[in-house]
């Protein structure tokens, strides 16, 4: 027996680890001023005004809210391309936000822009936020871990904690469905700008294989310099400058 | 000596002469004054001398020269003195340069004036100038023209010519730069930095020549003149045999004399084009300005295609003519169709773009399958040497268009002619009649749009739940084990009260309290020796402690220690002797040392 006269280091190193995090989620702004007014520039209708007081706020902080009324902003202005993506950018944060599905699908059909392809994982992975779906994914799939172990040592395995095991199952499986959902959303960008080349090489000279309209949506598939090669939603590839899409996830 | 004077020979006659002028009485020669300006005719913009030579003399003078309007003399003249012996008779002189600017053409003369030589006033001869067109003087020296097919051209026609510069091959000369063209009622093609260069022969003299191919291209309908100028340095001509007139003249002038370049611009002189516009008859109304003689061809990349997939028709329009005019073919409206703006590139076979092949690339979306051709591209030019317009509409090309699944249409939906298939009203929300308004709360705020799975926070905390079940783990078995095994069970017990005596012992030292200290000290090497033993630790006697000791062959000096703790506690406890004024921090120390040494014995 090694007798120690302190032991409580690595506990007081616990408690910061699990303290600091929260103190950090705490100390985030809320610049719900800047947003005010640009929604009161956004109602009289100065919409490049309410489109820079927006960027303000995003250079703090971004919301759901926040970048749907971006988007409303660039709509109003004519710009379509920046419109849909800061739609798909509040839908990524709040995937249930009814109004940016309409404004979206509005824009999308007086733009005669196509839809994107919705499976049956990508409608259920809309359910919730994917960050909500990589929490419960985690959770079920440790909590299954833990349910396949832990009764068997306490032998307490009975119909309650089979019970439970199935929940959790079914829990690590639906997050698992919905992140097959999500396949691709995180690398998925939007054209901002309407025939945009789609280049065979990397370099400004290369030629265009297709043109993409503004709104459209790209995957980015990897990154050379100035440009990224991407694929279209209709199978198409080719590169792009890093200014003529924009990111959807950051 | 001999030998001296045959090496210096120039010294030897200038000491010849300075010894016979000192000799002689030079002051009771005649004064003779002259003046002339030298060239006598220049062109606009060059610079002259203005000599005065006083003969007999070689006294300073005094005097003013007049100022003459269209030229600017210099205040500052050089001065030079001079010997001359003709038939032994000598004679002296004294002669000014002043330098001359010429600003505009013009005869100009400087009248008769009046200088003071020792006291006696002497008029000068007044002196003419003639300064005439740039490039005049220089007819046959430099020669720049300019050489184009026919005195007639259209508007907007590039007509190729040839400028072709001439200098004597006896002269030294450095162009300073290209031939420019004066004027706007023209434009030009760019001349090259570097031209044909030839050597060819005028008559007895030869010439380095240097020839630009470039197009002409007339700007307005009219007669207008057309000339270019080429500046460069002209140098010292070589040295020649014998004199030939008046470009000996020109170059034996003081500036030349002095071996210094003179900047010299030459001139084509006007040339005046005729400039038609093109005419009105039989111009087609898609007529977009080409002019020359021309051909066209179309091809198209892929003749067989999905609706939605990209074809690039390629017009080839090659021959002769203004290229850098000839916009892209417009292809007719054609909702069947998605069109992009072309893409151009011109592939000259000359150097001046007159002659060649421009490609225009269109990008072609078909946007049903309804489609069986390409339709006809129109195009036409006029030919101005038969001064008709030539139409070279193309045939309409074959395509067949089969249908693509729907997802192909997305490549281009801004001008489908035929709408997007509308998906299933279960799957596809209907669209509203207007933009949705704003939403007036934030809702929470997040510092990006960063998936879970990228997130430190997120893939740290993975950690956890694993190192919670394996403690969970951990301390179930252990319990198990305790139940299971009463040797272990005994032993974590016995742990557990050696802890839990020792710090009863500290608790004592902070009361001072060495009775307490030695009892708990007492107990606690009791617990820690017999706690793997069946009966109960606190019964052990001193003398069972070391039997034990030495069945795991203890040192000496754990055995002395521990009867100094138990003897201690013994004649405190029950022999009621005071207590001694112990270190019991001391103590402490030897009991801890006492203690791991027992635990290591196992």
């Amino acid at each position: 027996m090694k007798i120690r006269p302190f032991k409580t280091t690595a506990g007081y190193i616990t408690l910061l680890a699990l303290v600091l995090p929260l103190g950090v989620l705490e100390a985030l702004p809320a610049p719900e001023a800047l947003f005010s007014q640009a929604n009161e520039a956004y109602s009289r209708e100065e919409y490049i005004d309410a489109i820079d007081l927006y960027r303000q706020c995003l250079a703090e902080a971004q919301s759901g809210a926040l970048h749907y009324n971006l988007g409303n902003a660039y709509y109003q202005s004519g710009e379509i391309g920046p419109a849909v993506l800061h739609y798909e950018k509040a839908l990524a944060l709040r995937p249930n936000n009814p109004d940016a599905h309409a404004n979206l699908h509005f824009i999308r059909a007086t733009s005669q822009l196509p839809e994107p392809e919705t499976g049956l994982a990508h409608r259920w992975a809309q359910a919730l936020p994917l960050n909500i779906w990589c929490w419960l994914a985690a959770a079920g799939f440790w909590g299954s871990a833990a349910l396949m172990l832990l009764p068997r040592m306490f032998d307490t395995v009975n119909a309650f904690t089979r019970l439970l095991l199935f929940f959790s199952l079914l829990l690590m499986l639906s997050g698992a469905a919905a992140l097959y959902g999500y396949k691709d959303k995180s690398s998925q960008s939007v054209v901002l700008q309407s025939d945009t080349p789609l280049r065979v090489a990397p370099a400004n000279e290369s030629p265009p294989t297709a043109y993409m309209q503004a709104g459209e949506l790209a995957v980015i598939v990897k990154e050379r310099e100035d440009f990224y090669f991407v694929n279209t939603q209709t199978g198409k590839s080719g590169w792009v400058l890093h200014a003529e899409i924009g990111k959807i996830w950051d | 000596m001999t030998a001296f004077f045959k090496k210096h020979r120039t010294l030897a006659a200038w000491t010849a002469v300075l010894l016979a002028a000192g000799t002689m009485n030079i002051s009771a020669q005649e004064v003779v004054v002259l003046s002339q300006f030298k060239p006598q005719v220049v062109s606009a913009g060059m610079k002259v001398v203005y000599e005065l030579t006083i003969q007999g003399t070689q006294e300073n003078i005094k005097g003013r020269l007049p100022l003459v309007s269209g030229i600017e003399i210099s205040s500052n003249p050089f001065a030079s003195r001079g010997v001359k012996i003709i038939n032994g008779v000598h004679s002296v002189n004294i002669t000014y340069t002043f330098p001359v600017q010429t600003k505009s053409e013009g005869e100009f003369t400087i009248p008769t004036w009046n200088i003071e030589v020792a006291g006696k006033s002497y008029p000068v001869p007044a002196a003419k100038l003639k300064v005439v067109p740039p490039g005049k003087e220089l007819q046959q020296t430099v020669i720049l023209q300019l050489k184009r097919p026919r005195e007639t051209f259209f508007v907007g026609e590039s007509v190729p010519c040839l400028l072709k510069l001439q200098i004597r091959s006896d002269v030294r000369y450095r162009l300073l730069a290209v031939p420019e063209k004066l004027g706007d009622a023209f434009i030009q093609s760019d001349l090259s930095e570097k031209p044909n260069a030839t050597r060819e022969r005028r008559g007895n003299q030869e010439y380095d020549t240097f020839v630009w191919p470039l197009t002409i291209t007339a700007l307005k309908a009219g007669t207008e003149n057309l000339s270019f100028q080429v500046k460069l340095i002209i140098e010292k001509p070589r040295p020649k045999k014998r004199s030939t007139g008046f470009f000996d003249d020109f170059f034996s002038d003081s500036l030349f004399n002095r071996n210094r370049g003179q900047e010299v611009i030459v001139h084509t002189g006007d040339t005046p084009i005729k400039v038609l516009e093109l005419p009105a008859q039989g111009r087609p109304d898609s007529f977009t300005g080409a002019i020359g003689l021309l051909n066209m061809r179309t091809r198209l990349s892929d003749n067989d295609v999905q609706v939605g997939e990209p074809i690039t028709l390629t017009i080839e329009i090659s021959g002769e003519g203004n290229f850098e005019r000839i916009p892209a073919p417009r292809l007719e409206e054609n909702e069947n169709f998605k069109v992009y703006p072309p893409k151009s590139q011109f592939v000259a076979t000359d150097n001046i773009g007159w002659k060649g092949t421009k490609f225009f690339e269109y990008i072609l979306i078909p946007q049903t399958e309804q489609i069986g051709e390409i339709p006809p591209v129109a195009f036409n030019f006029f030919e101005p040497n038969v001064r008709q317009y030539i139409d070279l509409t193309t045939e309409a090309l074959p395509l067949s268009v089969s249908p693509a699944p729907p997802e192909t249409l997305a490549v281009t939906p801004q001008t489908f002619a035929r709408p997007v298939e509308p998906a299933p009203a279960e799957e596809q929300p209907a669209a509203p009649p207007a933009l949705l308004p704003l939403q007036l709360l934030p809702g929470s705020w997040v510092q990006g749009i960063v998936p879970a799975f990228r997130n430190a926070l997120f893939l740290g905390g993975q950690l956890i739940p694993p190192f919670l079940i394996a403690s969970v783990i951990l301390l179930r078995r252990r319990r198990l084990r305790l139940q299971s095994d009463s040797v272990y069970a005994r032993g974590v017990r016995g742990g557990k009260r050696v802890r839990y005596w020792h710090r009863k012992a500290r608790q004592a030292i902070v009361g001072q309290d060495a009775e307490a200290f030695f009892e708990a000290a007492h107990r606690a090497i009791q617990e820690s020796v017999g706690k793997r033993l069946k009966h109960r630790p606190e019964t052990l006697t001193l003398s069972e402690v070391e039997t034990i000791l030495d069945d795991c062959h203890a040192g000496t000096d754990v055995r002395e220690s521990i009867r100094e703790f138990f003897e201690a506690a013994y004649s405190i406890k029950f022999a009621g002797s005071p207590a001694r004024n112990y270190d019991l921090r001391e103590r402490e120390k030897s009991l801890v040392n006492l203690l791991n040494t027992l635990e290591s014995l196992r």
